[in-house]
């Protein structure tokens, strides 16, 4: 064979030479093409890579820091409702609370931990608010047997509004002074109407919205239960279990826009209305109400989450059961 | 006379068949080599393709991180791609603009693959070569960018 003989070696005289010779395009070709298919394999071997590739997951873990995130208000939520509920008579509410999200970083950062992520909460702040309340049924008189009265005043939020009906028939028609949930504007006196009535076993919610051009009247109705016990959940914009579009918690107050304004929050004719309600302001300034007590309005953590490959900070800013949640 | 035309047809019978043999070689051989470049560079396209869309991916992740957050530190993934797409490196360019794109291109292959993102935050202008790379957040102005990892 050309070049790969020894040229003086036996064997090499021109006959056995011609004879060792032949072929040569044959194997120059078949040398070529050999390496024609070893790049076709890494081509092919690139196409493969590419397709398992393409059907790879979420490796980062993108999905589980943003599910984390959720559980995290979500149980700095709850933890906020409970120290309310519990904590409410002690000195140092927020301190109470504090330590109860200390005490949940710790958990959640251990048991984070045994998945090779990093996860803690850190307390920056709360809000201190009131909660109102009347929890055995009865008229939604004041403190005093007033009939109109001012809940709560120069109120920016407003969290977990319920209202529960527990005898229908104390509620008057609309003409007739039905009893109403008034908020004020307390800069521009745009005003926000809530009426609940009831007309030939009919139950009626009116919201009414006073500021021309954006005035607007809308009203739910729902039967008279036999029960005689309705529930109303204006900042979650429930009524009797369904969906109400009127209830869109303080619409248009202030301005005209869908952004709540500092506002007061007024009842009026609370005597046609009997049953039990709750709400929770981020103001301190309530009125002569039956029952009140200091809540914590809403907090804000610090929530870290780390992996190998991850790393997000954020706020998180828990307030359960206000109208945006 | 007749002695030189003796064994003609034998030579030119040697010369015929080498020179048809070459022919179709050197077809064969184009051919292939026309093939595998084909291949190749159609391989390169996706596998930019798919780089591009997982990095995509990346970008509006970190994008959703910083939408669900009330106010963001830090947002940061860092992904480990390929360093080369069937042997060629490639680079990697985050177009701001007001539809914004990746755009991947491999210089050594001559292709260039864009894949489109979709954002809330605002990008900035960025471009990183193949290998470790981290989708980053950059807190102070408030854009999502490319670095290296």
């Amino acid at each position: 064979m050309a070049g790969l003989s020894p040229p003086d070696g036996p064997g090499t005289d021109s006959e056995c030479r011609s004879e060792e010779d032949r072929a040569q395009v044959i194997l120059v070709a078949a040398f070529s093409l050999a390496v024609a298919f070893v790049a076709l394999s890494v081509v092919i071997n690139g196409a493969i890579f590419t397709q398992n590739l393409a059907t790879r997951g979420d490796t980062a873990g993108g999905g589980d820091a943003l599910q984390q995130r959720q559980q995290a208000e979500q149980m700095v939520g709850d933890m906020l409702e409970h120290t309310n509920a519990n904590y409410s008579g002690t000195t140092d509410i927020t301190g109470e609370f504090r330590s109860a999200v200390s005490d949940l970083s710790n958990a959640s950062g251990f048991q984070q931990s045994v998945a090779g992520r990093a996860v803690d909460y850190t307390h920056l702040s709360a809000s201190n608010g009131t909660r109102v309340y009347q929890d055995s049924p009865d008229n939604f008189t004041n403190a005093s047997a007033g009939d109109n009265w001012t809940v709560a005043e120069n109120v920016d939020n407003t969290r977990q509004f319920d209202i529960t009906i527990t005898d229908t028939v104390e509620l008057e028609p609309p003409g007739n002074k039905p009893f109403a949930v008034n908020l004020t504007d307390t800069s521009s006196s745009d005003t926000w109407l809530l009426a609940i009535a009831e007309e030939s076993g009919t139950l009626n919610l009116t919201a009414t919205y006073t500021d021309a051009p954006d005035s607007f009247s809308a009203t739910c109705t729902a039967p008279e239960p036999p029960s005689q016990e309705v529930g109303i959940n204006i900042t979650a914009g429930l009524f009797a279990g369904q969906p109400c579009e009127a209830l869109r918690f303080a619409r248009n107050v202030s301005g005209g826009t869908d952004e709540l304004g500092t506002y007061d929050i007024r009842f009026n004719n609370t005597e046609n209305i009997e049953g039990t309600y709750q709400l929770t302001v981020d103001t301190t300034s309530v009125g002569d109400a039956p029952n009140d007590e200091p809540a914590v309005y809403s907090a804000t953590v610090e929530y870290t989450y780390r992996t190998a490959n991850l790393v997000y900070e954020t706020d998180i800013r828990v307030a359960p059961g206000e109208p945006d949640d | 006379m007749t002695d030189d035309e003796r064994a003609v047809s034998i030579t030119l019978n040697y010369v015929l068949a080498i020179a048809i043999s070459a022919v179709l070689v050197t077809g064969l051989l184009i051919a292939g080599a026309n093939f595998v470049g084909d291949q190749q560079e159609s391989v390169v396209r996706n596998e930019l393709s798919v780089v591009g869309q997982r990095l995509a991916a990346d970008l509006e992740r970190v994008d959703r991180m910083v939408a669900a957050g009330d106010d963001v530190d830090a947002a940061r993934i860092n992904r480990s791609l390929p360093t080369a797409a069937v042997g060629e490196r490639y680079d990697i360019e985050l177009d701001a603009s007001p539809e914004p794109e990746l755009v991947l291109t491999a210089d050594g292959a001559d292709v260039s693959v864009s894949v489109t993102i979709s954002n809330r935050t605002p990008l900035a202008d960025s471009s990183v070569g193949s290998g470790s790379v981290a989708v980053v957040y950059d807190q102070p102005s408030g854009v999502i960018a490319l670095d290296e990892s």
